[in-house]
């Protein structure tokens, strides 16, 4: 491993911004905290590559053999969709440590790529599976769209338009104010045909007066209001007769 | 979290100007001692300290800790009662 003492302030800060780590000044009073930390973050780096996790999965696709070299492309974008939500929860630090040291691995370690190959693609797989079975496990009954978006249909509000409460709560008795003030005037509705009866007699005597005037109209229903009239006359006299 | 002590209160109460290193919390005769050793006599310097670590827990325990042998809790306090100071007077 590289010297921390031997690394400049420059070089030391550059390197710790590697890891994500915004240094402060490097000075004599903190230059051997920076360098404690970097010595961590190296450290809990090499961890993580020791422990052959998918970041090294990402750069076997390269030295894959011909027979995955077909399932590489596919699997590399995935992968690193995939990378990035598995790294989400983990904490900013070591997230951007596995992915600078990918990048650092890149360029010096090839040949080690070769021989994690066969670990590594057996951990693609697994890696692979859950991701993908998460949402289907979820939804097992959903069909698969083209473009992966479910949507499904929003339980309706009660009480909305088409709707009604009374619907909803068939159970209720529904004593509002207002159907009880309808209930009480339907109660007053009865006499109302009373009051029908007695307007039309009411009418019929004032058809009877004003055919007692002397005017007379000249149109043809005079004809018949005569026959009405005398007939009208007739019961009268045999009424008050009676 | 836990309750602050009258030491805190009285530090972050008013601008620290030229009081001792004693008088933050956290650090006692002991620690007050060991640090102005290290030429952190006033708690002006180990403001100072604090900022260039730009403010950072995890860098400014671990410098209490090497500096002046503070244990969790100490540096804690220390830690707490600084930027507490910093959120009011900086």
């Amino acid at each position: 491993m590289v010297d921390l003492g031997l690394l400049t302030d420059d070089q030391l800060k550059a390197k710790l911004l590697q890891y994500g780590v915004k240094a402060g000044p490097i000075l004599a009073s903190t230059r051997f905290l920076y360098e404690k930390k970097l010595k961590r973050l190296l450290d809990s780096s090499a961890q993580h590559k020791i422990n052959g996790t998918a970041d090294a999965g990402l750069y076997s696709d390269s030295e894959e053999e011909d027979d995955e070299e077909q399932d590489s492309d596919e699997e590399q974008d995935s992968e690193s969709e995939q990378l990035l939500s598995e790294t989400k929860p983990r904490t900013e630090t070591s997230k951007t440590a596995s992915r600078d040291l990918t990048r650092l691995d890149k360029d010096t370690m090839t040949s080690k790529s070769l021989c994690l190959t066969s670990p590594s693609s057996r951990q693609k797989q697994t890696i692979r599976e859950p991701a993908s079975d998460v949402l289907s496990e979820m939804f097992p009954d959903a069909e698969r769209t083209p473009t992966g978006i479910f949507a499904t249909k929003r339980r309706s509000i009660k009480g909305a338009a088409g709707r009604p409460v009374q619907f909803k709560y068939p159970e209720l008795p529904l004593l509002s104010p207002t159907i009880l003030e309808r209930q009480e005037i339907q109660q007053r509705l009865v006499p109302l045909w009373v009051q029908v009866i007695v307007f039309l007699m009411v009418v019929c005597l004032l058809y009877i007066i004003y055919s007692c005037m002397d005017e007379q109209l000249s149109s043809p229903f005079t004809a018949l209001l005569d026959g009405l009239h005398e007939s009208a006359l007739t019961c009268i006299s045999s009424f008050t007769g009676a | 979290m836990s309750s602050t002590s009258q030491k805190h209160k009285d530090f972050v109460a008013e601008p620290m100007g030229e009081k001792s290193v004693m008088a933050l919390a956290g650090i006692g005769e002991v620690l007050g001692k060991r640090l102005e050793e290290k030429g952190f006599d006033k708690a002006y310097v180990v403001l100072g300290q604090f900022l260039v670590l730009r403010k950072d827990e995890e860098l400014f325990r671990e410098w209490l800790k090497d500096t002046c042998g503070a244990n969790t809790k100490q540096q804690g306090d220390c830690y707490s009662c600084l930027r507490e100071w910093c959120d009011s007077f900086l």
